[in-house]
Parts: C-alpha cells; sequence; structure tokens
C-alpha cells in the first residue's frame, strides 16, 4: 500500500474519531420526542406541583415557631424544629405501626384484593395475570421450614462497594426482627442472602438466575439502575417480586407492564420535577436561564430527561443549558466554563460520586456560584463527607432536595426516639453509626420491608408472594426514617412511587451539614407512570 | 534461571519446525485428551447455572486467544482488545432485532467486526510497537463514551437487553428443559472451531511470515514478506475472533451496555493473555484459568478487598517467573533441560 | 448567592468579575477557554513530564507512572493532614500512625510535598532495582507487562490503604474561589500559574542535570547505545537506578500539584494517564519541553475542540485522541523528540 494512501487513511481515521463525536443528532433528537411525551404527562402535575409548592411555602411564612425558616440567614440561626423529630418512645410507635398494619388489612381484605382464577388483583386498578407464570412457579416460593428466604443482589467491591453497606444494614434490621418475634403470627425468621455483583450488570444477570435456580427466593431486591434493568424481565416473567429497588430511577414505576417491580426512594423524573417547581415558584417573573451539568450515564440522563421535559412546557422557565461531561473525565472546568457563559440564574448539577466534588468546586471557581442566584446538588450526591466537606466554603448555600429522609449521622436528630434507638441498634450490631449506609439500610429499607411482609402474613392465605405484592402496592404508613409531611405510600396503579417528597436542604460550609430550609415538598401522586423503553426513555 | 535459558523456553514454546508443527506432539496428544475430559464432563454434574459460567468462560477464552493471535504470534501489543467484544456483541443484538436467524447473525457480526479491525486498525499499523499499545489503549477508553452516543444501537446510557429466544436446541435433540446443555455445546463448538482456524493458520505461510514479523520485522520485509499484509490480516481474523466472543456473551448472558466493554476489559483480556502464554494457544485457555483462580483465591483468603493487588503482582511475577506464560511452564517441564532446537 | 447583577470586587483589583459580561462577549470567553486549557494543561503536563523522564532514561513508557505518583500524592496527603476524623469525614489512614512517629505531625503542604518527593524517588529506586533491573534487555512485551502489572498492583494498594473517598490535598498556591488575576474579563487560576512555574523551573533544573552533570551524560550515553556505554565504563545501573528515582519524584510532585488543583481519589491519575500520554507522545517522548508543549496542545485540544468544533462534550476525550494518533501517523517523534533510527 502506498505511503500517500495510507497517510490519508490515517487523515480519515483521525477525523473519523473526531467526526462519530459530530453525528449524534439523532440522538438528541430522540430524547427531545420523547421528552415531549412525558411532557403531556408532566404537564398536569405541573399544575399541582406549582400549588402543592405555594401551600408549602405560605404556610412557613406563617408559622415563625414551628417553620425553619424561609430565609438562608433563619435557617443557619435556628435550631430546626420541622425536621420531624419524633419524641415518641419506641414502645408507643410499634403500637402506632402495628394499628396502622391492621387498618391496612382490613382495608384490603374489605375490597376483596387477592387471587382469583389465574388474576390477582390489586388496589388502584391493578391486576396481574398469573397464566404466563411458569409452570412450577409457587406462590410460597422461597418460604421453608419456617423461614423466609429474601435475595439482594448490591456491590460489596470495586469502586462503589460503599453501597453493600445497605444490604448490611438492613440484615442488621432483619436480626432484630426474628429476635422480637419475627414475621406474622407463625413468627416466620428472615433468611436474608447478599450477593455481590460489583455493580456489573451482567454480574447481577447470572447471580439472579443463580438465585432462582437453587434458592427460589420469596423475592430479590436490587441495586443499581443497569443492574435492576438486566434483571427486571427476567423477575417478572418468573413472577418473583423485585420489590423496593435500590435506585432512583422512575422506570420502577411501571405497574402495568412490570407489576412485579417497584422502586422506594424519590425518583430522578420526580426530583427534577421538584427543581422545576421550585424555580417557578421562586421566580415568578419569568425569564430563568438555568444551567445544567449532566453526567452522561443512567443517573444523569434520566435527570436530563425528566427536567427537558419540564422545561419545555414552562413560562417560567426560558432556555436550559445541558452540559453532559464524560463520567471518567479527569476535570470538570470546561464543562463548567461553557455552562457560566450560558448566563444562567439556577444552576444544576446532574450528576454522582466524585463529580459531584469537582462541580462544587468548578462552580465556585469559575464564578457560576457568583452569577446565580440558586445552585442544586442532587440528591445523590448528598453524602458530606465524600462530596461536600472536602470542597470547604464552595459548598456553601447549596441547595438539595435530599430525598426527605432523616440523616441519621446529623446531631439535630439526636433527640428523635427513632433515630436514636436505630442508632443503638446498629451500634449493637457492631456497625460504625458514622456510615450513614448502615442506617440506610436499617432503617429506609429494612422498615417498610418488614411493614409489607407483616401485612402480607395478616392477610388471607398467609404470607404468599401475591399476597406480599397486593400489601407492597397498598402500603401507605408513616415511614418513621421520614421528614414529617412527605408521605410514604403508593396506590396499585394510580400510584407507583412510595415516596415522592423531599425536604429542601442548604449547605452551612461552616457546620459541615445542610440544613433543612422551609418545609418539606410533597408530590405525592403526582408522578406518572414510566414505561421504559431502552434508548429511548419513559 | 539464566538469560539463555529463560529465552529458550520461550523460543522452544513458540517455534516449532514446520515439519513438526503440524503433527501433534505426544504431550498435545495428552493434553487435548484432557481438556477433551475436563468439557465433556460438565454438562452431566453441574447445575445450569454453573454450566452457563463455564460457557462464558468458554467463550472468554475465544476472546483471549484473539489477543494471543494478534500480540503474541504477530507482535502487535493490542491493549483495546475489548472494543471487538463489545462491537460483536451489539453487532448482533441488533441483527437479531432484524429478525435472522441466530446463525446468520452470528457469522454476519464476526465479519462485521473483522471489518471494523481492519478499519480501527491499518493506521495504527504504522506506529511502532510501544506507540501500538498506547493507541489501543485509547480506543478502549474511548469505546464507552461513543457508545453511548449510539441510543437505539447501543441501549445507550442503561444499555439493552438481547433478544435469546432463539438460542435452543432443534426440536429433534429434544433438549428443552436443558437449553444450557445446548448453548454450552454451542460455545464450544464455535470456540474449538476457532481454535482450529487459527492452529491451521499459525501453521500456514502466514503463520511463519506473522512470527518473522513478530521477531524482526525490518529482516521480514528483506525475506519477501508483505508486512502490511501480514499484519492487516493478522488484524482482521484477531478482531473476528473477538468479534464472535462477543456474539456469544450476547446470547448467552442477554444484556449489552457500554458499561461492560469498558478499559478494563481489554487489560483484563490482555493479561490473561500474559499470564497464559503469548504464541500458544494453550495459552488462552491458562490464561482463563489464571483470571477465575485469582479472584476466587484472594476471595477465600479474604485478605484484600479488591483483586487487583493480587492481579498486578501476578502479572509481575509471572514476567519473571514464566516469561512465557504457564504454558510456557509446562512446556519447561515437560522437557527438563530445555531444548535447544 | 449574590443578588443578579451586582459585580463583586474580586481578584487584582484590575478587571470586576465576569458575572453577565460573559454573555455576548466572545472574545473574554475565547480568552477563558485558553486559561482553562493552560489550566487542565498544566495538570497533563505534571504527569506527562514524569513519563518521558523515565522514557529519556530508559526507553520505556511506563504505564505505571501515574500510579507511583499516586502514592505519593496519598504520602503528602498522610503528611500534611491532623488525625482523626476531616470534619465529618473519614480519617486518612496513616494519619494517626503519623501524628504519633512522626514530629511536628501535621507539616505544612510544602514540607509533605517535599517529602512526598522524596518518598516517589524512593519509590522509583526500589522498583527498578528489584522489578526493572532483572528485565533489562528483554522484549518490549515483558517490560510493558510488567509495567501494567505495577499499574494494577500499586493502584490496588492505594484503594486498599487509603480507600475511596476524594481528598482534598492543600495546594502550596491558593486555590480558593477567589484566587484569580482577573485578565480581560477571564479568570487565570494562581494554581495555573504556580504549577507552569514548578514545571518550567523543574525543566531548567532537568536541562542542567542532563546537559551539565556526568549523570546527565550517562543518560544520553545509556539511551543512545546502551552496550557501548557500559563498555566505555557508564555505570548502566546506577543511571538507571537515578532515572528512575527522579521520574517517580517527578510523578510524585505531579500527583500532590493535582491533588491541590482538584483533588485526589485513586483513580484521578488513572483518568488522567490517556491524556498525559497524548501530551508525552505529542511533545516527543524523549524531551522534557516536549512534555510540557504537549500538556499545553492537549489542554488546549479539549477546551478548544468542543465549544468551536461542535463536538459533544461528553466525548472529551476524542479531540485530544485524535491528536494523538494524528502525530503517531505523521510525525511519531512528536515536536521536539529525537528522531529515530530503525536498524535491523
Amino acid at each position: 500500500m502506498s505511503k500517500k494512501l495510507t497517510r490519508l487513511l490515517a487523515v480519515i481515521f483521525a477525523l473519523s474519531l473526531v467526526a462519530t463525536a459530530c453525528g449524534s443528532d439523532s440522538v438528541t433528537d430522540t430524547v427531545s420526542d420523547t421528552a415531549n411525551d412525558v411532557a403531556d404527562a408532566a404537564g398536569d402535575a405541573a399544575d399541582d406541583i406549582e400549588e402543592g409548592v405555594d401551600d408549602a411555602m405560605d404556610d412557613d411564612a406563617m408559622d415563625d415557631d414551628e417553620a425553619a425558616g424561609g430565609a438562608v440567614e433563619d435557617a443557619m440561626d435556628e435550631e430546626v424544629q420541622d425536621g420531624g423529630v419524633v419524641t415518641t418512645s419506641i414502645a408507643d410507635l410499634e403500637a402506632e405501626w402495628a394499628d396502622r398494619r391492621a387498618e391496612i388489612v382490613a382495608d384490603i381484605k374489605a375490597a376483596g384484593y387477592g387471587v382469583d382464577g389465574d388474576t390477582l388483583t390489586g388496589p388502584g386498578g391493578w391486576t396481574v395475570d398469573l397464566s404466563s407464570c411458569p409452570a412450577d412457579w409457587s406462590d410460597t416460593g422461597g418460604i421453608v421450614d419456617g423461614t423466609i428466604k429474601l435475595g439482594h443482589t448490591t456491590a460489596q467491591s470495586g469502586a462503589l462497594a460503599s453501597y453493600g453497606n445497605i444490604g448490611v444494614g438492613m440484615g442488621a434490621y432483619f436480626d432484630y426482627v426474628n429476635a422480637n418475634g419475627g414475621i406474622g403470627p407463625d413468627g416466620l425468621q428472615i433468611d436474608l442472602q447478599i450477593k455481590d455483583d460489583a455493580y456489573v450488570a451482567t454480574q447481577t444477570q447470572e447471580l439472579v438466575a443463580e438465585l432462582l435456580q437453587t434458592e427460589d427466593p420469596f423475592y430479590i431486591q436490587t441495586l443499581g439502575s443497569p443492574n435492576t434493568f438486566s434483571v427486571q424481565g427476567t423477575l417478572n416473567e418468573n413472577c418473583v417480586p423485585q420489590p423496593m429497588s435500590m435506585t432512583g430511577h422512575q422506570a420502577w414505576g411501571d405497574p402495568d407492564n412490570n407489576p412485579w417491580t417497584t422502586g422506594l426512594q424519590l425518583s430522578y423524573a420526580t426530583e427534577s420535577l421538584l427543581w422545576g417547581s421550585w424555580i417557578e415558584a421562586n421566580f415568578p417573573d419569568g425569564g430563568v436561564n438555568v444551567a445544567a451539568l449532566v453526567m452522561d450515564n443512567d443517573f444523569g440522563l434520566a435527570y436530563e430527561q425528566g427536567f427537558e421535559s419540564f422545561a419545555e412546557e414552562s413560562s417560567i422557565i426560558e432556555n436550559v443549558e445541558f452540559v453532559r461531561h464524560d463520567p471518567a473525565a479527569a476535570t470538570l472546568t470546561n464543562e463548567m466554563t461553557t455552562l457560566a457563559a450560558s448566563n444562567p440564574n439556577v444552576f444544576i448539577a446532574m450528576t454522582a460520586g466524585n463529580p459531584c466534588l469537582l462541580a462544587v468546586e468548578e462552580a465556585a471557581r469559575t464564578g457560576i456560584t457568583d452569577i446565580v442566584d440558586a445552585a442544586f446538588m442532587p440528591s445523590v450526591c448528598k453524602t458530606i463527607s465524600a462530596y461536600m466537606s472536602p470542597a470547604g466554603d464552595a459548598g456553601d448555600g447549596f441547595l438539595i432536595f435530599g430525598g426527605g429522609w432523616k440523616d441519621s449521622t446529623d446531631p439535630q436528630y439526636e433527640t428523635d426516639s427513632y433515630i436514636s434507638w436505630l442508632n443503638d441498634q446498629i451500634e449493637a450490631a457492631g456497625l460504625d453509626t458514622a456510615v450513614g449506609t448502615y442506617a440506610t439500610g436499617f432503617g429506609q429499607f429494612g422498615w417498610p420491608a418488614v411493614q409489607a411482609l407483616q401485612i402480607a402474613a395478616e392477610l388471607d392465605g398467609g404470607l404468599s408472594r401475591t399476597n406480599y405484592m397486593i400489601a407492597l402496592r397498598s402500603l401507605r404508613m408513616d415511614h418513621p426514617g421520614l421528614l414529617e409531611g412527605i408521605a410514604f405510600g403508593q396506590d396499585g396503579s394510580n400510584d407507583s412511587y412510595l415516596v415522592e417528597g423531599s425536604d429542601l436542604s442548604v449547605y452551612n460550609a461552616a457546620d459541615e451539614s445542610w440544613l433543612i430550609e422551609g418545609g418539606v415538598i410533597d408530590l405525592d401522586g403526582q408522578s406518572a407512570n414510566c414505561a421504559w423503553v431502552a434508548g429511548e426513555g419513559c | 534461571m539464566s538469560t539463555t535459558a529463560r529465552n529458550q523456553q520461550v523460543a522452544a514454546v513458540q517455534d516449532r519446525p514446520p515439519s513438526e508443527a503440524k503433527k501433534l506432539t505426544t504431550r498435545s496428544r495428552i493434553g487435548l485428551a484432557v481438556l477433551a475430559i475436563a468439557v465433556i464432563i460438565p454438562p452431566f454434574v453441574t447445575t445450569a447455572l454453573e454450566l452457563t459460567k463455564l460457557s462464558r468462560l468458554v467463550v472468554l477464552v475465544l476472546a483471549v486467544l484473539g489477543v494471543n493471535l494478534l500480540t503474541g504470534y504477530t507482535g502487535l501489543i493490542s491493549l483495546g482488545h475489548g472494543v471487538f467484544v463489545g462491537v460483536g456483541a451489539f453487532a448482533m443484538a441488533n441483527l437479531i432485532d432484524q429478525g435472522m436467524s441466530l446463525y446468520l447473525a452470528g457469522i454476519l457480526a464476526t465479519l462485521f467486526t473483522g471489518a471494523v479491525g481492519l478499519v480501527l486498525g491499518l493506521p495504527a499499523l504504522r506506529v511502532r510497537g510501544l506507540y501500538l499499545a498506547l493507541v489501543t489503549f485509547g480506543t478502549a477508553l474511548a469505546f464507552p463514551p461513543f457508545a453511548r452516543r449510539l441510543g437505539t444501537l447501543t441501549g445507550g446510557v442503561n444499555g439493552r437487553t438481547v433478544d435469546n429466544e432463539a438460542f435452543v436446541a432443534p426440536s429433534f435433540l429434544s433438549l428443552d428443559d436443558h437449553v444450557h446443555i445446548w448453548r454450552y455445546g454451542v460455545c464450544l463448538a464455535v470456540v474449538a472451531l476457532w481454535f482450529v482456524i487459527t492452529r491451521n493458520l499459525i501453521n500456514s505461510r502466514m503463520g511463519r511470515a506473522l512470527r518473522t514479523v513478530r521477531d524482526n520485522e525490518p529482516a521480514a520485509a528483506t525475506f519477501g514478506i508483505s508486512v502490511r499484509y501480514a499484519k492487516a490480516g493478522a488484524l482482521a481474523i484477531s478482531a473476528a475472533m473477538t468479534g464472535t466472543a462477543g456474539v456469544m456473551q450476547a446470547i448467552l448472558n442477554p444484556y449489552v451496555s457500554h458499561a461492560s466493554f469498558d478499559s478494563f476489559l481489554s487489560l483484563r483480556l490482555y493479561a490473561a493473555a500474559v499470564i497464559g502464554g503469548l504464541g500458544t494457544l494453550a495459552g488462552a485457555i491458562y490464561g482463563v484459568l489464571a483470571l477465575i483462580l485469582i479472584p476466587t483465591i484472594n476471595g477465600a483468603i479474604e485478605l484484600l478487598d479488591s483483586d487487583a493487588i493480587v492481579f498486578g503482582a501476578g502479572l509481575i511475577i509471572m514476567t519473571f517467573v514464566a516469561p512465557a506464560g504457564i504454558a510456557g511452564l509446562f512446556e519447561g517441564w515437560g522437557r527438563g533441560k530445555p531444548d535447544p532446537s | 448567592m449574590t443578588q443578579p447583577g451586582s459585580d463583586d470586587e474580586i481578584g487584582f483589583g484590575l478587571v470586576r468579575t465576569l458575572g453577565r459580561q460573559f454573555n455576548g462577549a466572545l472574545m473574554e470567553l475565547f480568552l477563558q477557554r485558553c486559561f482553562d486549557g493552560m489550566f487542565t494543561g498544566a495538570i497533563y503536563a505534571s504527569l506527562a513530564l514524569a513519563i518521558v523522564m523515565i522514557f529519556r532514561s530508559t526507553g520505556l513508557l511506563n504505564f505505571a507512572q501515574g500510579e507511583m505518583g499516586l502514592m505519593g500524592g496519598f504520602v503528602a496527603l498522610t503528611l500534611m493532614s491532623p488525625a482523626g476524623s476531616s470534619g465529618i469525614g473519614i480519617p486518612i489512614a496513616g494519619t494517626a500512625l503519623a501524628s504519633t512517629w512522626i514530629p511536628f505531625h501535621p507539616w505544612p503542604s510544602w514540607a509533605a510535598i517535599l517529602a512526598a518527593v522524596a518518598f516517589g524517588a524512593l519509590l522509583g529506586s526500589v522498583v527498578e532495582r528489584f522489578i526493572m533491573r532483572p528485565l533489562t534487555g528483554k522484549s518490549t512485551l515483558s517490560q510493558v507487562n510488567v509495567t501494567i502489572g505495577l499499574l494494577i498492583l500499586i493502584n490496588g494498594i492505594v484503594f486498599q490503604v487509603w480507600g475511596s473517598f476524594s481528598r482534598r490535598v492543600e495546594s502550596p498556591f491558593p486555590n480558593g474561589k477567589d484566587d484569580f488575576f482577573g485578565l480581560f474579563g477571564a479568570r487565570l487560576r494562581y494554581t495555573t500559574v504556580g504549577v507552569w512555574a514548578t514545571l518550567i523551573v523543574v525543566i531548567i533544573l532537568l536541562n542542567l542535570l542532563i546537559q551539565k552533570t556526568k549523570t546527565g551524560l550517562a543518560f544520553r550515553a545509556i539511551t543512545s547505545n546502551r552496550e557501548g556505554a557500559a563498555l566505555v565504563g557508564v555505570k548502566v545501573n546506577r543511571t538507571q537506578t537515578i532515572g528512575w528515582a527522579i521520574a517517580a519524584a517527578i510523578g510524585a510532585l505531579a500527583a500532590s500539584l493535582v491533588g491541590g488543583a482538584i483533588t485526589l481519589n485513586p483513580l484521578t491519575m488513572l483518568n488522567m494517564l490517556i491524556y498525559a500520554l497524548a501530551a508525552a507522545t505529542i511533545g516527543g517522548l524523549d524531551s522534557p519541553k516536549g512534555a510540557i508543549a504537549g500538556g499545553l496542545i492537549i489542554g488546549l485540544t479539549q477546551s478548544l475542540a468542543p465549544p468551536y468544533l461542535g463536538i459533544p462534550t461528553e466525548l472529551t476525550l476524542l479531540p485530544p485522541l485524535a491528536a494523538m494518533v494524528l502525530f503517531l501517523i505523521v510525525r511519531p517523534h512528536g515536536l521536539f523528540g529525537t528522531v529515530p533510527v530503525n536498524r535491523v
């Protein structure tokens, strides 16, 4: 081959590398299309949202004593009391929960939900056709010899190994429950089996296949968006519940197509709605420019899609500049300069992991924090020790919709009876209370898991997979780990998201803590179900 | 071991007189027999899941063989072979979407990956060994971001499932309840086929040309070998081979995403090829065994959180103790004294 | 947050804060991007320099250079951080030990960095003596394999010891949000100037070393003709050890500077590696000033190509990679490298 030809090919090769980068228009189109579809659904919600936010704001303005204050300065001075610090004793709380569970059981029985022939009916018009379940499927699969076998795949190795602690905390709560009467009238004992997938989706597939084959667990709880995606089809085909998936992706609210799957925490789409509605409430005159830093992965794009659809319907938000960054980028300086140049009023970081920290630092250094009136961190970047504290003063004043949970490591909850009891139990189990993920597992995820199991065990026929799903889809209780004012509940096909509200907190760099500003904002029942199509969206 | 002896050990493994090469030595026959037994037994004793895991390992061997062909036999360092696995997997997923039969889709995806390898690699062939490592490394890093942008083809940032429903045994075999055995068998057959192809290639004139290019490139030109064509051929075949591994992976574990084909995959393939023994066929198998044994041992000892330390140390130690990889160790033991051939 | 439209008085007092001035001020934006390129370029150049030093003294491309530096950076961090938790965070490994055994712990940042540089030199010497030296004369392949093994090993060790959290390294150059020169509406960070200044000083020292000392002469002798150099009495082994020590020391300096400029976590140097390699290649693998020039070029390419050539920002790796490939094909010895001679 002649030298010239090779050189020509070489130049073409190099240019093609560059050119492929340019040829991404089709993707943007696709995203816009789906954004439009979601926008219609979101549009209806938007009006309600504004009302909800206005209400919350009004309440705070009127009630100085109770509220944590609407202004940032107030929030820093006052002791936050509206964080929902609960002082009822644990024994009384347990009694309250038991009463509430009995109510739910009564409601379910009265409504006659259950299995009728081949159809499972539940609340809110939710139905499942059981005839497509495998021939060897058992409604009581996983309940063996007085033990409930539960499966949990999570990352216990690799870069995201700290997520594995959630499962450990959850296990600690299950141990407590086992020692204190177990589940249901027969005192069933929970046997939690945790498997390590190192956050690799194909590994999750293998582990789930193994669990289904050898253990046939009662349900399998997965962590991570790609991981949950990769096994969602399999679990639903096998009629094995995939409850309370540990990821904020909105795709788990799909009760019609994936009836056995649910999420738990505030979804990224709902969080985007919260950002949007906050902006509309705080900039009544309109003309708002938003600058958004988006991580190029499942987290970031879920946020981007949710926010873009809101913004398109909004008359207040004039322009949104989305700048995506490579998750493996060493610095974010270039991206932040581009965002600064768009003249924003609001900055939103839609990223996760270490780039959260880089975003905070660079927002300060490029002058974005000087230009904007408000800057948001996403709920996934809440961990102070990892993402906020190393940035020092740069993080001061950042806002966050934190997800609505009480932070067990926050000293303001030392007097909260549930949190202090939780920390005691965690310590008794030999775990470090300074590591927040244990509490996440123990409280956020462990508590509702047990409540749903208890309810299901009291239904006609006792504990079974179908009863469990009915219980889960009917669940509506006061989660002791959630801030007061945030509902914890869903309603079959009408409402497929357990948590749709959050606190609004502001970061105080001097104290290295998030302080709740204003009340909580709850969009309960307003998040649209999401029928997810791979590569496209809801 | 002295330098001379070590070099001879390496040479002994990698070169044999052409006339001898076509015959199977007794050692090889024994080795093959052991291998045959090792692969025939599992379907009878293991569970479906374990067999699927084994199938994945078999496919991994194929990917490592691809690295071996390019780096071991042709001397072109490739730190980016994970890209070919990805290309094969994505191509397969999409061809299946088009309603194509699995076999046709698999062949087309393989050919496509070979072509991609050729196109990507040709300009890179102009650069010297060390620089080639750089370029392939860069390509491996660039592949996931690139894959994320291709929306429906690759599932974008979330990945996508693959429709492998058609991957079942033909009805006359009545293996409906044992689809995993059929899949295992197919994997074995495909990999074995590539092994045969590679072996024939190595023992052919082209194979000798490749080894000459590896050992002394300027001299090769004077022998009348078209270095360009030799390298290009090796590149295409190596890429195709690894692409087939991607094809198999896509239908075994029906989920593909950009995250599956990152730079760590390429580094692992490379490490496996080196540890197993570059320039040998058996090396691919040993390398994969090492790849799985190390995390298992590490997990058993529970001393370290990550496998990285064991892996890295292993790679370094291998370079000293067994520069020709595990395959080289066996060759050495078999012969006792190094054979000055 | 300030109210919209206000101007803060910041910087050297030369020019007011950007605020809304960016909008429509294309020249200012371009200038800012150039400064950004200089910032990231400085970071890449520092690691590229370490890579070049190894290549220059041994002819080897060391993939593990960044990781060896990383270890030095964490050593600096341990020396300069007080024992116990940093705020709400998790304590940095080794600080408790350090506060007991090391006098005057925690050290000021410049002292910690110097100590890290010394540590780097020690690490480099040890690696050379016990791992690389036995491999001299071996194939390129073996050496590449070992450096990749080192990369995996050292990265694993750092992960194991210090965990995965990002840490702020106190920078010798003020790195707060207000620490910049305001020039013509754009911000030139003190860090950028400081790191470049440091690199230039290092280059000058290296140049002196290579041109004026016996060791430098030995370097040049070894890389041009190893056997010949040994025959005429050059202490090849000792020279190689020195080469590795210097390169690793520079690597540790690089990691410390990078940690000060952004943050340090076990993946930082790994993410940077390809950019530093590209910079070293473009500049010329055996030319220190090439490393600097290459770093600048890569940094600028990354800052200027996406906005002005329409390349999506998430594909930020592609322009530097394309630049590297172009250079390798068109001018493999880089801008300032020596042209190689191929002998049969």
